[in-house]
């Protein structure tokens, strides 16, 4: 299941259902809000357009039909594959943009919400090793190997996020925090005392209130958030590179704190990934990590 | 006489052999005993990941954050799995 948002939609929010999760804005003028919500939705329109894998029409679909050979994309698309072609080489590769074709092979080959209900048949679908290190982009020109699909989903709503707090801002003079499902991205000047976020996976779980400052972002992962089922086994969203399968729940939720919204949900991604190593992996970085037993463990000044 | 020159040499080499396949056994023990060393001290360490706990210490590249209101609903927006 994923995000349940509960919060009350007050005159300076706007919120609406987008890639199977919820999309909140906030404005510290209310006035200028409808206009904001205009550039949040064509930005997120743009980026679906660049970069969705369910979409059969959309840029990247056509570049993993190229058939290895390299293709110019959009400066849109090159900016969502650099991005997490970066968060790949940061995290030696535990955030790895080709497992799209692992998902596949697991069920997740359509939107979130047409698999709710549907169990994925066994099967035998063939696809590469993820590697990102033979993705190459080189400017606009982006090359895929044959077979292989990228699955963007990872990093690209954190773009999103980023680029649309950072556009709204700009354009219209106002303070805004953009919310994509976990991921929170905020830009130009904040409420007094900063954003107040309530950091919490699925109702019933423990939770806790947060002040981000001004142009900071919060991401939070989680193997509870969207799961579906085959015979014998439930599965989540978030694959290790190295197995192909669902990344073991040794945490159940990662929140992680940066200064942008992909940094955080790049670390909050590989904190998943990586399992017992997530406490040195985010050792100084502002984090919550939630066991399956809702255990909880902060790290970098975290608060109680 | 030059059979018996052969015998040495063949002790001689087999005797070299000996010591270096010794000392590469020794190697290949100390490397493993390093590796096993280092594998413990990791899920020591790992272990303490399942209890409740905090770190104070936030690094520069990151924002500071603190407490919000005790009222949650206050909140402008959740962070939650999605």
């Amino acid at each position: 299941m994923p995000l349940v948002e509960t919060l009350p939609v007050r005159p300076d929010t706007a919120q609406w259902p987008v890639w199977g999760t919820v999309a909140r804005l906030v404005v510290t003028d209310p006035a200028v809000l409808d206009e904001a919500a205009g550039l949040l939705r064509d930005e997120l329109a743009a980026v679906e357009q660049a970069c969705s894998r369910f979409r059969p029409t959309s840029e990247i679909r056509d570049v993993c039909r190229a058939g290895g050979r390299p293709v110019v994309v959009s400066s849109l698309l090159a900016e969502l594959v650099g991005a997490a072609l970066t968060a790949a080489r940061d995290t030696d590769g535990a955030v790895d943009p080709t497992v799209g074709g692992a998902l596949c092979a697991l069920g997740y080959d359509r939107d979130f919400a047409e698999l709710a209900g549907r169990v994925a048949g066994p099967g035998v679908r063939v696809f590469p090793k993820p590697d990102w290190r033979a993705v190459r982009l080189d400017g606009r020109e982006l090359t895929v190997p044959q077979g292989m699909l990228l699955d963007l989903g990872a990093t690209a709503k954190a773009v999103a996020a980023d680029r649309a707090a950072a556009r709204i801002a700009d354009s219209l003079g106002t303070g805004v925090l953009v919310a994509l499902g976990g991921d929170i991205a905020t830009a130009g000047p904040g409420p007094d005392g900063g954003w107040q976020v309530l950091v919490q996976d699925r109702p019933g779980d423990p939770s806790c209130t947060i002040r981000l400052p001004a142009g900071s972002a919060l991401a939070t992962s989680s193997t509870a958030g969207r799961t579906w089922g085959r015979p014998g086994e439930l599965l989540h969203h978030i694959v290790d590179p190295a197995t192909g399968r669902p990344a073991p729940t040794v945490w159940q939720t990662v929140s992680v704190a940066a200064f942008s919204c992909l940094r955080a949900n790049t670390l909050s991604t590989a904190a998943i990934v990586r399992g017992h190593g997530a406490p040195r992996l985010l050792a100084g970085v502002p984090s919550r990590l939630v066991s399956p037993s809702m255990r909880i463990l902060r790290t970098g000044g975290w608060p109680e | 006489m030059q059979r018996n020159t052969g015998k040495r040499k063949v002790t001689l080499i087999t005797g070299a052999l000996v010591v270096a396949s010794v000392a590469a056994t020794g190697l290949i023990g100390a490397t493993a005993y390093a590796a096993s060393s280092s594998s413990t001290t990791t899920t020591a360490s790992e272990s303490t990941s399942s209890s409740d706990t905090s770190t104070s210490t936030s690094d520069a590249s990151s924002p500071t954050i603190s407490s919000g209101s005790s009222d949650s609903s206050s909140s402008q927006a959740t962070s939650g799995g999605s």
